[in-house]
């Protein structure tokens, strides 16, 4: 594991992964898999550090709910509002969770550890560490690993799928930007209608989506700067670096050396391949109904890693045709993707809590 | 074979109920604008 551990600094240090939470990971790794000598307890155990921040910060859910605030606080859903069809993107490129939750059925695993390894797809690290440790507590640091990596990998997952996908003719289409302007009335009440309404359909997803629109609403109402700068960096900054150490005090050789972490890498990646694909079939199955088509690749920026996938989509258009400007539509589709991946977590735990399912 | 049943109910219920809250969201968002124009 302090290879493991090692491995994980270095992706941090070296080429830039994540380096906010694989860093921690990593030296947590190594914390929890020293020798433990008889009689002091250990970092990771339950009278330990780690382990009483596990206990608090994780098992109650607080960390990633707490890191939801601080996302609430840094995104902008203007680009959303402008360009509100981008919504339906953010849920088609939810498909990799899904189809990830199957082939993780068909290699064995339970429905619990499958659903929770499918939500890898959401491509959202707080949503991923929610329904881990919900579900499938004894691969939590796999799945946790596995969601931050592959959303450093985006910009080298990504264009594959979507060159594999696409023509050259469907990847140059322009799309057309209207730069409505947003009141501020708009951007106050929407997210208190969303947590409404996901409230209502899903009361379960209340945790993720009200405290993602809470922190947005501090943001938005002009009248709590203070809070919303605090939300941002402050309580963004300490979640972020305990939990990563938390996450890493998780990844005990006992539990985490074990072929079925392989298994869970593989199917992140593939989750992240179905995302993708999932988000341009949509677009291109869209484009068959309507007059003003969709560039397919818009669609793939529907997942949650935000503003890397956006990044991508517009480095592909400009690669094609140097004058085509998709990054708007790409960013909304992207905020949209934040939306969907949170909404697709929370029907997952919905669907899964009820027992029947 | 019977969580494959399962899964793929969930696929169906977990896709379907993400669409229908996003195009609820598709809704919401047309009538805020609509409602509360920039002047």
């Amino acid at each position: 594991m302090f290879i493991v551990g090692g491995a994980l600094i270095y992706l941090a240090i070296k080429k830039d992964f994540e380096p906010m939470l694989l860093l921690p990971i990593g030296f947590g790794a190594i914390l929890t898999n020293l020798p433990v000598i008889e009689g002091i307890p250990s970092i990771a155990g339950p009278e330990g550090v780690l382990g009483i921040l596990k206990s608090a910060g994780i098992t109650t859910e607080l960390f990633p709910a707490l890191i939801f605030i601080a996302v609430g606080a840094m995104v902008d859903f203007e680009p959303l509002l402008k360009m509100p069809s981008m919504l339906f993107f953010g849920a088609a490129a939810q498909f990799g969770i899904f189809m990830t939750l199957l082939f993780a059925l068909l290699l064995g695993f339970d429905i619990n550890d499958a659903a929770a390894i499918g939500i890898i797809g959401a491509a959202d690290g707080p949503t991923s560490i929610f329904v881990a440790n919900k579900f499938s507590p004894k691969y939590f640091g796999a799945i946790s690993v596995a969601a931050y990596s592959y959303m450093a990998l985006v910009p080298l997952i990504q264009p594959p799928v979507i060159k594999l996908l696409t023509t050259k003719k469907e990847r140059m289409i322009r799309m057309e930007y209207r730069d409505v302007k947003v009141s501020k009335t708009v951007k106050i009440l929407f997210p208190i209608l969303v947590t409404i309404i996901a409230g209502i359909i899903a009361p379960i997803s209340v945790t993720l989506v009200g405290l993602l629109m809470f922190g947005n609403l501090i943001k938005e109402s002009g009248v709590l700067e203070r809070l919303s700068k605090s939300a941002q960096n402050e309580l963004s900054n300490l979640v972020t670096l305990l939990l990563g150490i938390t996450i890493g005090s998780t990844m005990h050789a006992s539990e985490f050396l074990r072929k079925e972490t392989l298994m869970i890498l593989a199917l992140g990646l593939f989750a992240f391949i179905f995302d993708t694909a999932g988000g341009v079939l949509f677009a291109k199955f869209l484009n068959l109904f309507v007059k003003k088509k969709y560039n397919p690749m818009v669609g793939a920026a529907g997942i949650s890693a935000f503003p890397m996938s956006a990044r991508v989509i517009q480095k592909l258009a400009k690669e094609e045709d140097p004058t085509n400007f998709v990054l708007m539509q790409a960013v909304s589709a992207n905020v949209a993707g934040q939306i969907g991946s949170i909404i697709a977590g929370s029907v997952i735990v919905a669907l899964l809590s009820k027992g029947g399912f | 074979m019977k969580d494959i049943g399962l899964g793929l109910e969930m696929m169906l219920y977990g896709i379907g109920t993400t669409f229908l809250i996003l195009i609820l969201f598709y809704f919401v968002v047309k009538l805020l604008v609509k409602l509360f124009p920039e002047k």
